[in-house]
């Protein structure tokens, strides 16, 4: 059936044309009937899209405050966080600054507590200025051949001072002020020794060491002056600070003579020093007078050379001059040391022979090994021989010593030596026994 | 007076346990700081022999001719300690009777001991032969200065 309600019949053509009439009509009918219900239905939708297009702009404010109000608290809380990493920040400069503050309070209070109000010296031109010295005091009881005892004592105060004059110059002065006890004791070949004193003068003072240097570099330095004779190891070493025993080997006595060379001596010393891989190499050249004999220049020298490794230092020396101001006494010396250093052990050797003009040659040599019992103790020996080629002039002593450093300022010894002055022709015997108690205090 | 024996046991068993479990001592690092222009190069074992050739001033100037300028750090210091310890590697009786020495034969006084790392930086960053120790970790802080080598003590 089609819309019409007729049947359609498929075999003749007049029926067909009057379907399709009868369809436009339909159709025509249909579309001026629904026009006014159509026109009903637009006015409810255009009713309706007001509706949604009021609710679309409501919904869009909605939208764009909270919009706003996301970007405001977005503002706020970036606002909140640069506030916060500022704040942190001042926080931590506020702490440093106290940390900063309170170092500086605590290096014034470190000046403070060393000055005070007490005044500060200064020196007159030099840029820098250091002084100290020490104290050596020792004790001292000799046992004679014949039995007799002789008790004395020494005192000894040095001052040390060292003043920078410049980039490459500087200055080193020690005085020695010395007390010597008058010394009961005495050898009609005035074998004394140790040597403690010339009995008619208990006090002395010395300019021991008093020179300029101007330093180029650590290999080219030049002292002016008075300074220690560079030879061997203890005469370098010098002081009784330094020394396990105060008393130097017998060809450095006396004090300050000149045995085998001079203690000290005044002139030019060139000397430096440079590494070579992990060893050292240094030198001293000199050309000096002994202060005993002003008017002959001795020149000289030390070559040594450091294995740093093995702690061992090999030394060689070389000096030529003349003994004497008023007659022909020349006179040439050759030495060599070696120094062994390491872990607990030292052992420092010497040796040195002479040739005299008119005198007969010298040799002198010692052998010490000491061994650090702890950081605080130290024991030593020490063989030492000399012969002056004169009568009587052989000697030997053996030294063993205890030591003790209670503190880094504070050196106490106690040493027994035993000194055998050979029997020679027409010379007795003059063997002692000789017990000391020494300290020494630096500061 | 049982419960009070007890009390006691668990009291010492908790200290014993407490001691137990108490940390031992940590190894810190430690650097060499020198001026940022100091040029001296080599393996460690190098520059820690440098470093104490100058600090003991065995030299006195840098390979190259700059004059060294060593600093120490206040004796006692954690820093000053481990720095003894580790590159100078000498007991305190060695170290004191170097100085003695020097002073009496030339003179020579030890580095000056500085407390406060910044006032060693300061030091350090404005002296091109200057150098001193300081904890690793102060060590990156410091402006015009760099390390030359580190090293761990206990």
């Amino acid at each position: 059936m089609n819309s019409s309600g007729h049947t359609p019949t498929h075999h003749t053509k007049p029926c067909r044309a009057n379907d399709r009439y009868w369809r436009y009509g339909a159709t025509a009918l249909a579309l001026i009937l629904a026009a006014p219900s159509l026109a009903v239905a637009d006015a409810a939708s255009d009713a309706k899209i007001q509706k949604m297009q009021e609710k679309l702009a409501e919904a869009m404010a909605a939208i764009q405050t909270l919009s706003q109000t996301v970007s405001n608290l977005q503002q706020e809380i970036a606002s909140q966080k640069a506030q916060s990493t500022a704040a942190a920040s001042n926080d931590d400069m506020v702490a440093e600054l106290d940390e900063r503050v309170e170092e500086l309070e605590d290096t014034v209070d470190t000046i403070d507590g060393r000055v005070g109000s007490r005044a500060v010296a200064n020196a007159f031109d030099a840029t820098k200025l250091d002084i100290g010295g020490f104290v050596d005091i020792a004790t001292t009881l000799a046992i004679g051949e014949d039995k007799t005892e002789a008790a004395f004592n020494r005192e000894v105060f040095e001052l040390l001072l060292k003043a920078k004059l410049g980039k490459n110059w500087d200055l080193f002065a020690a005085q020695a002020f010395v007390r010597n006890a008058p010394l009961q004791y005495s050898d009609s070949n005035g074998r004394r020794s140790p040597f403690f004193a010339n009995n008619n003068s208990p006090v002395v003072t010395d300019t021991v060491i008093a020179w300029a240097q101007y330093s180029k570099n650590d290999m080219f330095n030049v002292q002016f002056g008075r300074f220690i004779t560079p030879h061997g190891i203890i005469n370098i070493e010098h002081f009784p600070a330094n020394l396990l025993d105060p008393e130097q080997p017998q060809f450095l006595r006396p004090f300050p003579g000149q045995t085998i060379f001079a203690n000290f001596s005044d002139g030019v010393n060139v000397h430096g020093s440079k590494y070579v891989g992990n060893n050292k190499f240094s030198y001293n050249a000199y050309a000096a007078a002994w202060a005993g004999n002003s008017s002959n220049l001795n020149i000289g020298g030390r070559l040594a050379y450091a294995f740093e490794d093995a702690g061992l230092t090999f030394g060689i020396n070389g000096t030529y001059g003349d003994r004497s101001s008023s007659r022909p006494a020349s006179f040439s010396v050759l030495g060599a040391d070696v120094l062994y250093q390491k872990g607990r052990w030292i052992w420092k050797n010497e040796i040195f022979v002479t040739d005299e003009e008119r005198a007969p040659g010298k040799l002198a040599f010692y052998t010490m090994p000491a061994y650090k019992l702890s950081d605080k103790w130290t024991a030593f020996y020490r063989f030492d021989y000399l012969d002056t080629g004169a009568p009587g002039g052989e000697s030997i002593e053996n030294a063993l010593g205890l030591t003790f450093r209670p503190i880094f300022n504070a050196h106490l010894r106690g040493i027994y030596r035993w000194r055998k002055a050979t029997r020679d022709a027409g010379i007795p015997a003059a063997d002692t026994h000789v017990f000391q108690l020494s300290t020494t205090f630096n500061f | 007076m049982r419960n009070s024996f007890i009390t006691l046991a668990l009291a010492g068993l908790a200290g014993l346990l407490m001691s137990m479990a108490a940390p031992a001592a940590q190894a810190q690092t430690f650097a060499v700081i020198v001026n940022a222009e100091n040029n001296f190069t080599g393996d460690e074992n190098t520059k820690r022999t440098q470093i104490k050739r100058l600090y003991l001033k065995e030299q006195t100037a840098w390979p190259g001719g700059v004059e060294s300028i060593p600093f120490g750090r206040e004796a006692g210091s954690p820093e000053q300690v481990a720095f003894e310890k580790s590159v100078l590697a000498m007991s305190n009786s060695e170290i004191e009777s170097h100085w003695l020495k020097l002073k009496q034969i030339r003179g020579e006084t030890p580095p000056r001991g500085i407390g406060s790392v910044r006032i060693l930086a300061r030091q350090v960053g404005k002296k091109p032969g200057a150098f001193g120790v300081v904890l690793a970790s102060e060590a990156a802080t410091i402006d015009g200065a760099k390390v030359l080598f580190e090293f761990t003590a206990n």
